[in-house]
């Protein structure tokens, strides 16, 4: 586990740098601290990451243009902060977490938590996914997708209108994030149900998700039972 | 507003011109001669007066003759009942062709035993006495009332009995409701200026208004009631030392509301200038009281048409309403051969015009004071707020609880002392937060206990210094504080240090606060204006008004805030 944590204040950075280590203990490989976003964003460019722990109002910068940068990259972000007026905004952007200042060593165990289980709870609240192209950062209703597809490290985001967009993150970083209106119907898949009309079986035993638009994505075949009942039932 | 203004002085016109415009048949002497001296054979009509003076006015006291020669023809029949209408400065005894008509007050051979007579009477002449051709009106006339004022003459015409004062009754009463108009509004303005002594405007406006209440008044006062003929010369003083005074005021008046500088200076040689023309023309004299009113209007446009220049509020109309005054009065109304009024009443038409107008720029002035007056409130309540709320800003509170938190795990003899430091700013930005100005020592207190906390959590070493800072100065809260708090954000540490420098001086009238940051800044660009910034301006302009100046540079090691107050 490699971890960056963004944080202008010494002890508070301290801090955050003690829980951490002794929630990863020895599954983590590297936590760095920079007391800027500018030698933040600098460290990141030549260092992979797992995990950000970001302070959002980082000397009076308007933090959201750095968030939505964060967000479109293929590492989680916990967002720790003192304004928790913000918290839904960052949801909405796709952050995994919002932790707000002051927070105990609990708090920030639950939050790394989240890693690892995929638990959805906090997520019903992402509105866009923020992406990453030639340099700049859009943002994605997530109404607007269909399906995405998985392609080893990255993803496909299929949109309504039929385009195709890149995004950093792998599936299961995305399917942490997505509410629940996303179902992983597939190793390689997973679909807006908002947009499903029908399950068709096909000869063979193989199971097509029909979506709106003339779209359709393989079901495999351990998840057909459980989304009949689920979506169709 | 103003078109209902408009409207009043419309009706206002009309009416007066109805009642100064009916016809009326007036017939005058043809002759008069004079002799001083007293013999009862002067009142006879066949009396030779061939070799008295054709001078008739009198300079000396005592007694004597005035002999009118008239003619009568078919004209004397237009008039129903006529009558003499007399002016006399003196009382008189008058004989109509040697025939005793009429006695004004009883003529006297001193003071004590003169009774003074009016100085306008009317005569019913009977029928009997009017036979067509020449008849002689002959006076027997004592002044020994009329005393300060030297010049005694008598003047008479006949026309209808009792016309003058029935035609001038509608003229009278309409200009005395103009006049208690004024006074009025003298009353009111003088005791308006009573509750808010600080402001001459209104006291200046009351007084304007009184004159013209008492210039009115003495001008028509003669209509009403019948005065004995010396009070006439006073009366005439008087309304020459009024028209000097409205003169001086109405330009005065402008020139105060527009808030000119140096108004004492204006005002004494521009009222050195009227007395210099009174005293050079006399006072008691019909082309001083002209030539007065004439230089009050064009020193008034001058005043008016200035305050234009400089964009004062209200000068266009107040120059707009001076320059239609000015053309009624000497243009239409003395080209056009004073087709409108006579002097008298252009003038105090002119009164009513200029101070309607005033009234409407002083209700506008009050409203801009008012709403400044509410706005400075509103702004005092919300930099209070603003103070308050520096404290409990998330960043400020919820940071240190974070960083205590911290310490107490950590190192719980260190979280002490922090939270001490944490209480002692708490309690200074208490104490100060209903003040607009605090002594610069509390302020510098807050600087360091604000540094102190910000030391427990940054880690970094804070460190203030002061030099040649003067305890008995003040400054307004939370400025110097606010510099400090965006010294730190904006800068990292030399060597684990950040440092401030806060130096004193006076230059000239300025007193000067240079507040020097060093470290390494963090920002590229150049900082812009944040809330700090217009806090610390708005903090400044409630206490100073402009007389500051807030500059900040970049330095080699660091970050200058320099705060510059004029001394007052």
């Amino acid at each position: 586990m490699k971890i960056l944590i963004i944080e202008d204040e010494s002890i508070i950075a301290r801090r955050i740098m003690r829980m951490t280590k002794a929630y990863f203990d020895s599954s983590l490989q590297i936590v760095h601290h920079c007391d800027s976003i500018t030698s933040g964003l600098s460290y990141l460019e030549n260092q992979p990451i797992d995990l950000l722990l970001l302070d959002l109002n980082l000397n009076g910068e308007d933090g959201f243009d750095i968030l939505k940068h964060m967000v479109a990259q293929s590492f989680q972000t916990i967002i720790i902060s003192a304004y928790k007026d913000s918290a839904i905004t960052a949801f909405e952007f796709g952050v995994m977490d919002f932790v707000a200042k002051p927070f105990n060593q609990d708090r920030l165990f639950q939050a790394f938590a989240r890693l690892h289980h995929n638990s959805k709870a906090l997520n019903s609240n992402l509105k866009y996914l923020a992406i990453q192209k030639r340099g700049t950062q859009f943002l994605v209703n997530i109404e607007e997708i269909m399906f995405i597809q998985g392609a080893r490290i990255y993803t496909e985001i299929n949109l309504m209108n039929g385009s195709k967009e890149i995004h950093n993150k792998s599936l299961d970083s995305l399917l942490s994030l997505l509410p629940d209106t996303f179902e992983r119907i597939h190793k390689s898949y997973i679909a807006n149900m908002n947009m499903a009309s029908a399950i068709q079986i096909e000869s063979g035993g193989k199971y097509t998700l029909k979506l709106k638009h003339h779209a359709q994505v393989p079901i495999s075949r351990g998840k057909y039972k459980d989304l009949k009942d689920k979506w169709f039932g | 507003m103003l078109n209902q203004y408009s409207k009043y002085i419309i009706f206002f016109c009309i009416a007066v011109s109805i009642a100064s415009c009916q016809e009326s048949t007036e017939i005058y002497f043809h002759s008069r001669v004079f002799q001083f001296g007293d013999n009862e054979e002067w009142a006879l009509s066949e009396y030779d007066d061939s070799n008295w003076s054709p001078f008739a006015w009198s300079n000396e006291m005592g007694i004597y003759w005035i002999r009118f020669k008239i003619d009568l023809n078919e004209r004397i029949d237009q008039i129903q009942y006529p009558g003499i209408h007399m002016i006399s400065i003196g009382s008189y005894e008058a004989y109509w062709d040697g025939q005793l008509i009429y006695e004004n007050g009883k003529v006297g051979q001193n003071k004590s035993t003169e009774i003074p007579g009016r100085f306008i009477s009317q005569i019913p002449l009977p029928d009997s006495l009017l036979e067509y051709g020449e008849h002689t009106l002959a006076l027997r006339v004592s002044n020994y009332h009329n005393t300060i004022f030297r010049g005694s003459w008598n003047t008479f015409f006949i026309e209808e009995y009792g016309h003058t004062k029935s035609s001038t009754l509608t003229l009278t009463a309409l200009m005395f409701i103009i006049a208690g108009m004024f006074l009025i509004a003298s009353i009111y303005y003088f005791l308006l200026y009573l509750n808010q002594r600080r402001n001459p405007v209104r006291l200046l406006f009351s007084l304007m208004c009184l004159f013209f209440f008492g210039l009115i008044f003495m001008e028509f006062y003669k209509f009403i009631i019948p005065y004995p003929y010396y009070f006439h010369y006073y009366r005439l003083g008087i309304i020459g030392l009024l028209t000097i005074a409205t003169s001086f005021l109405v330009p005065f008046f402008l020139y105060t509301l527009f808030d000119f500088p140096k108004r004492k200076i204006f005002g004494i040689i521009y009222l050195m200038i009227l007395v210099g023309i009174s005293v050079w023309n006399g006072i008691i004299n019909d082309r001083t009281t002209w030539l007065l009113s004439a230089i009050m209007l064009i020193v008034a446009i001058i005043v008016s048409s200035i305050a234009l220049i400089h964009r004062k509020s209200g000068s266009r109309i107040m120059l707009l309403v001076l320059m239609a005054i000015a053309i009624i009065n000497y243009y239409v109304s003395f080209q056009v051969n004073n087709l409108i009024f006579n002097y008298d009443i252009n003038l105090f038409l002119s009164f009513i015009a200029l101070v309607l107008s005033i009234l409407y720029l002083m209700a506008q002035k009050s409203k801009e004071q008012e709403e400044a007056y509410e706005s400075s409130l509103l702004r005092s309540a919300r930099l209070q707020n603003e103070l308050l709320k520096k404290n409990i800003r998330p960043h400020f509170i919820m940071n240190t609880l974070t960083s205590i938190m911290e310490w107490v795990e950590i190192s719980p003899k260190k979280s002490i002392e922090f939270i001490e430091a944490l209480a002692d700013e708490f309690d200074i930005l208490n104490n100060i937060a209903d003040l607009k100005l605090i002594p610069i020592r509390q302020e510098i207190d807050l600087c360091k206990r604000h540094l102190e906390i910000m030391g427990y959590r940054k880690e970094i070493n804070f460190i203030w210094r002061d030099n040649n800072i003067d305890n008995q100065e003040t400054i307004p809260p939370a400025i110097l504080h606010t510099i400090v708090e965006n010294g730190i954000t904006h800068n990292k540490p030399v060597d684990g240090q950040i440092r401030f420098h806060l130096e004193f001086d006076r230059i000239d009238e300025w007193k000067v606060y240079t507040l020097q940051t060093f470290g390494i800044n963090r920002m590229k660009t150049k900082i812009t204006e944040g809330t700090g910034l217009k806090y610390i301006k708005s903090r400044l302009n409630e206490s100073y008004g402009d007389h500051w100046n807030l500059i900040s540079t970049a330095m080699d090691q660091g970050w200058e805030t320099r705060i510059e107050i004029k001394q007052q």
